[in-house]
This record gives structure tokens, sequence and C-alpha cells, in this order.
């Protein structure tokens, strides 16, 4: 029995962050990541509204956004039946212990650290991928 | 050159986009501070989110001493205005913009 088997392959990542550089260098550091295709959005408002037709595997989101920020698009997300499973990882800035734990405790599967290196996020990213217990998902 | 080199180059030239953007965002942060000086006490909040995503985003891209003033000035930015909070914001925004403009510098922008 092979756990990789059962396991789907990662394929659609939906990004968000209201900061148009780091959208840029996570679109072009994931970008390097064969056969995964990587959209992004720049407030957990629009996220929301494009969450049906993206339908992806992983979301990514930023913390503090302004308006709709990411704990608040994560709460909304678990709130919606269509994509209250899909997992989602914050990547912030604020990444000290206590938040890292309020941020998993709200539901995030992982906390990537800002600043990240784009060299590696591709890794990270299925890394966390092939921890998740895909089959309760 | 392969396609991390190629990453790297692209992550060079937006880190040049950022530290210019960010100059440019200094005066409206220094309307910001005065908004709260007036009186404006909602404007922290936009402070603190400005100087976060200064922060956050600065240290992406190896401006470290510019991403270590943005986040003493969005740690001031927190609680309720007064003139101590007034006079912390202003001299962390100064501190800030000789960050920024050191950082100018050595990329040959003034």
């Amino acid at each position: 029995m092979t756990p990789a088997t059962n396991r789907p392959q990662l394929k659609a990542v939906l990004y968000v962050d209201d900061e148009p550089d780091i959208r840029e260098i996570v679109q072009l550091s994931l970008g390097l990541v064969a056969g995964l295709n990587v959209e992004v959005c720049d407030s957990g408002e629009r996220a929301l509204q494009r969450l049906p037709d993206i339908t992806p595997d992983l979301v990514l989101l930023d913390v503090m956004m302004p308006g709709t920020d990411g704990p608040t698009t994560l709460q909304r997300m678990r709130a919606d039946p269509r994509f209250a499973n899909i997992p989602v990882v914050f990547v912030t800035a604020k990444a000290m212990p206590a938040e890292v734990a309020r941020f998993r405790e709200l539901g995030a599967v992982a906390v990537i650290a800002k600043p990240f290196d784009p060299m590696q996020l591709g890794q990270q990213i299925q890394v966390i991928w092939e921890g998740l217990d895909h089959g309760r998902a | 050159m392969d396609e991390r080199d190629e990453l790297q180059q692209k992550i060079a030239d937006i880190a040049g986009r950022y530290i210019q953007r960010t100059a440019g965002e200094l005066a409206g942060l220094r309307e910001l501070i005065a908004k709260v000086s007036g009186g404006n006490t909602t404007a922290v909040k936009d402070i603190e989110q400005l100087a976060h995503k200064i922060y956050g985003s600065g240290s992406m891209f190896g401006f470290d001493a510019v991403s270590e003033q943005a986040r003493e000035l969005e740690l001031a930015a927190r609680g309720t205005p007064d003139m101590q909070m007034i006079e912390n914001l202003q001299r962390h925004a100064d501190a800030l913009e000789s960050q920024v403009q050191a950082a100018l510098r050595a990329r040959g922008v003034r």
C-alpha cells in the first residue's frame, strides 16, 4: 500500500494578496512547478467571487489585506459548503508562534512565513499538499 | 540562462519596482499621519496596513532596513491615537524615508 497512489496531484492553486509584487513573485515561483495552474486575486472579496470558477485544490491567503482580510476570507470559505473543504495556507509576515497557533485554530492547514524563498516555494507547497489527509477532504 | 536564473532576474526587477513605488507611497503616509494629527482616528489603521505591506514586501526583496523601519511604524500605529503616538509615527516615518532613500541610492536611483 502506497499513500502516494491515493494522493491527487496538485493542479490548481489560488494565491490572494493585495501586494502586486508578491503576487507576481508567487506566480513566477509556482510557475516553475510542472503541471500547476496558478491563479491570483488582489483581495479576499475578489477571491470569494472567483472561487466557483477557479475551483483550486489549495488556497494561499495573505493575512493582512484591506477589506476582507485572510482570516475573514477563510471563515467565509468554511461557511460555504462549496469551498469548506478547500485547504487554506496563510502566507504572512505575522508568523510569530502565537499567531501561527491562532491561524491553525481558524482552520489553516499550514502557515508560510514571509519572507519566503521564491526558489523553494513550489517545494514548500508540494510538501504541505502531500502532508494533507486527502481521504478526508 | 535556465528558468531559475530567469526567476532570480525577474525578482531583482520586481524589487526595483517595489522600492520605487514605496518611495512614492511615503507622501501618502505623511498625509495619513497628518490626518491622525487632525483627529482622524481611523487613519491609524490605514497607516498600520500600509506599513505592514512595506514591511512584508521589503523583507521579501532583501530591503531589510526598510522592512525593519516599516515594522516599527506598523507597531507604532497600534492603539489609540494620542500626542505620543503621533510623535512616534512621525519619527518612524522619517526613519523609513531615510532607509528608502538609502536603498534607492544603493541602486543608483537619485
